[in-house]
């Protein structure tokens, strides 16, 4: 389980774009953040994992103060992150299949020994995601770059989700993809669920926040305004408090 | 769910026969340039291969080169996959000479087993520390590396200065030199009755180390994914803090054991001019090598090459050495641009393949 306790966190031009968020996460639960982008969303998703302050407040995951740890230091607690731009952010561009796959478990065994690669057990690895996710690709050395969106997406999401994933962050999932991308992404999510992961949904997309999170919490200026469980959910309602008006 | 893997992409290729193009560009105009001079450009560049080529002690004399150039170049590509730019190999290069020397100097006596490998450790750490310090002023204090590793260059190399011309100055000498260095640490000749030292089968080693180090340690991954994309490794827990202050190190220590196979295997005492500019050139060699040992393997060899091909020019036909040096220039600035378009042409090949997955 991940918990924020009153995060606050500073936006670009020093004012904060979080304030007072709590926040709790359970294993085989879905939240989703419901929100007009630009109040606070990704500020709150950088916090989280690590590429932004948290001001002041606390996060753990699975009881672990990690509020000030380095962001491999929250990788190693569980947290696994799916971001909104993944050229980026998510993959290496120019290294193949292999080499993006080993990025959050390379100084793990078996995938290195005392600071050693152990390339066979990166390669099974890799071709193991690529089957469970059907990623479309020549081989496993595949420069990333090349693969299409939906490919590249669902590696990503095979990455992240494989192993260890206490706590996984996802960030737009399925911008920009085509349909049956999106319909793999978001069934991989629900998998995901079911198996016992605690996922953050933050998404611009609000049909899918919707239709995935097991519960909906409103952002608004940077503070969670609304919760919902999925069962009570009004679209009408979840609208207005997203425009600042309940 | 269909696991049929049809082979829909082909990994674009790099058009890398944009290189020897560019170098045969940067020819072209160094030949013009020597016209212009009123030179042959032939028999200038016959100059250029006789003397680089045409003796036995014409080869050595470019391996000769190519070892301070290929070890401090080694270094560089590390500081340049974890993004920081370094000027600092050239100080670097001279304070390793120093440490080297101060073992070889005042130690007495030592024999060879122990004497030349205390020397390099000692450059090795020296140039380290001279490294270290700006990586560390660089992710303490913000400070930029270009600016700090080019003023520390000139700290240590006016040190290396003064202590030839005073402290260490050899009382017997006339020109501003230390005295000879123990024999102990003097680095075993290859071919005799050349300049030709053991420290080229270092350099070669370190070329191995170096792809091995790269390829096949997390340390070596880090600074890849550092390297290619700093966003990603920052979002994927790579701490390129930590990245840049051991990358300044091992570029540090690469530049410092430069100066100590210099020492020990050229000069044999401590003197005003350690390095020709090696360190300097060794940033375009860096550079020229993309980050690939190997590469930059061919690029020291290269460089060493126009070096001593230049010195041929002028002995034999008293073109100037900077026309040498403007010949270095041009196939940086030719080969940099064949990046730019190679990387034109790999991107249209990637659109044109992302087109044809699309259908």
């Amino acid at each position: 389980m991940a918990s924020l306790r009153g995060v606050q966190v500073q936006g670009d031009y020093g004012k904060p774009a979080v304030s007072g968020f709590d926040l709790d996460i359970h294993a085989g639960e879905i939240v989703g953040i419901a929100g007009v982008d630009g109040n606070g969303q990704s500020e709150l998703v950088e916090a989280i994992v690590g590429l932004r302050k948290i001001g002041s407040g606390t996060l753990t995951i699975g009881g672990q103060d990690l509020t000030s740890s380095p962001a491999w230091k929250r990788i190693d607690a569980g947290l696994r992150y799916v971001p909104a731009d993944r050229k980026r952010r998510g993959v290496v561009p120019d290294l193949s299949i292999a080499d993006n796959s080993a990025i959050k478990n390379y100084r793990m065994a078996p995938y290195s020994k005392r600071g050693v690669l152990q390339p066979e057990a990166i390669r099974q690895f890799a071709a193991r995601l690529v089957e469970e996710y059907d990623i479309r690709c020549e081989s496993i050395n595949t420069q990333v770059g090349t693969l299409s969106g939906g490919n590249m997406q669902k590696l990503l999401l095979a990455r992240e989700a494989s192993e260890n994933s206490a706590l996984l962050v996802v960030e737009h999932p399925t911008q920009g993809l085509d349909i049956g991308a999106i319909e793999f992404v978001r069934k991989a999510l629900l998998d995901k669920r079911d198996e016992g992961t605690a996922i953050l949904l933050v998404s611009a997309d609000l049909d899918e926040v919707l239709e995935l999170s097991d519960r909906v919490v409103v952002m608004y200026e940077g503070a969670a305004v609304q919760e919902r469980r999925h069962d009570e959910i009004d679209r009408e309602e979840i609208g207005l408090a997203m425009a600042g008006l309940s | 769910m269909s696991h049929e893997k049809k082979p829909i992409l082909r990994a674009p290729r790099a058009s890398s026969a944009m290189l020897p193009l560019a170098i045969l560009l940067a020819l072209v105009c160094g030949a013009l340039l020597l016209a212009l001079s009123g030179y042959s450009p032939i028999e200038a560049y016959a100059a250029l291969l006789r003397g680089s080529f045409g003796n036995l002690n014409a080869i050595a004399e470019v391996l000769v080169k190519t070892t301070p150039l290929l070890l401090a170049a080694l270094g560089l590509t590390i500081s340049n996959r974890a993004q920081v730019i370094s000027i600092g190999a050239e100080g670097q290069i001279y304070l390793g000479a120093m440490g080297a020397a101060a073992v070889a100097l005042f130690m007495g006596a030592l024999s060879a087993y122990i004497a030349i490998p205390l020397c390099m450790v000692a450059g090795i750490l020296i140039g380290a520390l001279w490294g270290g310090i700006a990586g560390w002023l660089k992710v303490r204090m913000n400070a930029n590396e270009v600016i700090v590793t080019l003023m520390m260059n000139y700290i240590a190399i006016e040190l290396v200065r003064y202590l030839v011309n005073g402290p260490w100055r050899d009382p017997n000498s006339v020109e501003p030199y230390s005295a000879l260095i123990t024999d102990g640490a003097y680095l075993p000749t290859l071919i005799p009755r050349t300049r030709l030292h053991v420290g080229i089968l270092i350099a070669l080693a370190m070329v191995a180390v170096f792809w091995w180090v790269l390829r096949r340690t997390t340390l070596g991954y880090q600074l890849t994914v550092c390297g290619a994309n700093p966003d990603a490794a920052e979002a994927n827990g790579i701490n390129s803090r930590r990245m840049i202050v051991i990358s300044m190190l091992i570029s540090g220590g690469m530049a410092g054991l430069a100066g100590a196979v210099e020492l020990m295997g050229v000069h044999h005492r401590l003197i005003e001019e350690v390095s020709p500019e090696y360190g300097f050139t060794a940033i375009i060699i860096a550079v020229l090598g993309r980050g690939k040992p190997v590469r930059v393997l061919f690029a020291a060899l290269f460089f060493a090459v126009l070096t001593t091909g230049a010195d041929g020019m002028r002995l034999t036909m008293g073109i100037p050495a900077s026309i040498g040096s403007i010949l270095q220039a041009l196939v940086l600035l030719f080969a940099l641009g064949s990046e730019i378009f190679e990387q034109r042409l790999l991107t249209k090949e990637q659109i044109r393949l992302s087109a044809a997955q699309q259908r």
